[in-house]
């Protein structure tokens, strides 16, 4: 794969599991994952890669509430980044994520957040049914466990080889095609 | 991780379903082809297809309803998706023999044969309207990869409200370490996701009594 390939063009950031009313309290996303996801982030808006929010929402008082679970460490959308709110384990499942990666004319999407083995691996494997390229970065996603993490990685990259990246080397891309696109 | 671990006791919740995911290759009679173009097994596929033509027939006899799973792609692979991208080859192309579902499994006329294009059997298919036609709530999961199509297909299946059972000594997966993983992943969505063959069939033959209880308990 080229780095144009896997540049800015075409690719969404897809942050998952950093609603502070996740899946599974009580279990804290480690602090170094979401301070990655914040740096991946604004590297993202920096070169003009759409960032959507993903939300975990339990029971009807939680759908499309705007004062719903807000986002860890001081994060969440700006402008006119999507907040889809989710009820199961993939961010495919029931909700509008297709439509919004759709909008965004994308066919890459890159996974950050927790957990590794849950929503980013559920998430990843429908982006891949859907024919989307998929990444998972993989210093800025966490897993339930050790073990768990390093098993999820693996089963993504047995879908797509190349899907497993580096923060550096998903921002690098993102900033050489940008610059090429300036240029 | 030892199928010992597996979870001894069946306790189904409303009707089950027995599917049967992607048990597809040509076998030679007497010799037994382990791998299928395309795609890479773990050790032991054979005999575990065997005890799986055996377990459809269990289900049949008593009349627990049994739906087939079969992947197929174009021949000019125009919908094979991102399938290449990852570490298979081109696999089930229809009209190969190595794509029939293997002989014994012979789907009856009264029985969901539900083909499908990607690795979980639900998507794009039409195996929830079939399984909300049987009123199914509890599903057994046989048949390959443990690490693919099985996955996804009982992840789909959990977020769908179905119970999924994953009989641990009847899936194949893509390799040990895979297989075994999957397993541990299938455990950690469900406390019985992953049972035995033996506690299955410990539930069919209960099956036998009550349904045995019920008709004396009739003629009386």
């Amino acid at each position: 794969m080229s780095g144009a390939d896997a540049g800015a063009r075409g690719s969404v950031l897809v942050v998952l599991g950093l609603g502070t009313s996740g899946p599974a309290p009580g279990t804290q996303v480690p602090q170094h994952v979401v301070d990655a996801v914040g740096d991946l982030v604004r590297h993202a808006r920096a070169a003009q890669v759409p960032v959507v929010w993903v939300r975990d929402v339990d029971g009807p008082s939680g759908t499309g509430d705007p004062a719903g679970p807000a986002f860890a460490g001081g994060l969440g959308p700006v402008g006119e980044e999507f907040t889809v709110d989710k009820h199961r384990l993939s961010a495919f499942h029931a909700t509008e994520l297709d439509i919004v990666l759709r909008a965004h004319r994308a066919d890459r999407v890159v996974l950050a957040g927790a957990w590794t083995d849950v929503d980013v691996l559920y998430t990843a494997a429908d982006a891949h049914q859907g024919d989307y390229h998929v990444h998972v970065v993989t210093d800025a996603v966490a897993g339930t466990s050790a073990q768990a993490h390093r098993d999820a990685l693996e089963a993504i990259r047995y879908l797509q080889r190349d899907a497993v990246l580096g923060a550096a080397e998903a921002t690098g891309r993102w900033a050489a095609s940008t610059a090429g696109a300036v240029r | 991780m030892p199928d010992s671990t597996d979870h001894e006791t069946f306790r189904p919740q409303g009707q089950v379903v027995l599917v049967v995911v992607d048990i597809q290759g040509a076998f030679v009679p007497g010799q037994d082809a382990e791998d299928e173009p395309g795609l890479g097994f773990m050790p032991g596929r054979a005999g575990r297809t065997r005890r799986s033509v055996d377990l459809v027939d269990e289900f049949r006899r008593r009349d627990v309803p049994v739906v087939f799973i079969q992947e197929v792609h174009k021949p000019s692979l125009v919908d094979i998706g991102r399938e290449l991208d990852g570490a298979e080859g081109p696999h089930a192309i229809e009209g190969d023999p190595a794509t029939e579902l293997v002989p014994g499994l012979d789907p009856r006329p009264d029985e969901y044969v539900v083909r499908k294009r990607r690795y979980s059997a639900f998507h794009g298919s039409a195996l929830e309207v079939v399984l909300r036609r049987y009123d199914a709530r509890s599903l057994v999961l046989i048949g390959a990869m443990t690490d693919v199509c099985v996955r996804y297909t009982a992840v789909d299946a959990h977020q769908r409200d179905f119970a999924f059972h994953t009989v641990g000594d009847l899936v194949v997966g893509s390799s040990q370490e895979a297989h075994d993983a999957a397993l541990r992943s299938m455990r950690a969505l469900r406390a019985d996701g992953v049972v035995s063959s033996e506690a299955v069939l410990g539930w069919l033959r209960a099956q036998d009594a009550t349904s045995t209880g019920a008709v004396l308990a009739g003629a009386r």
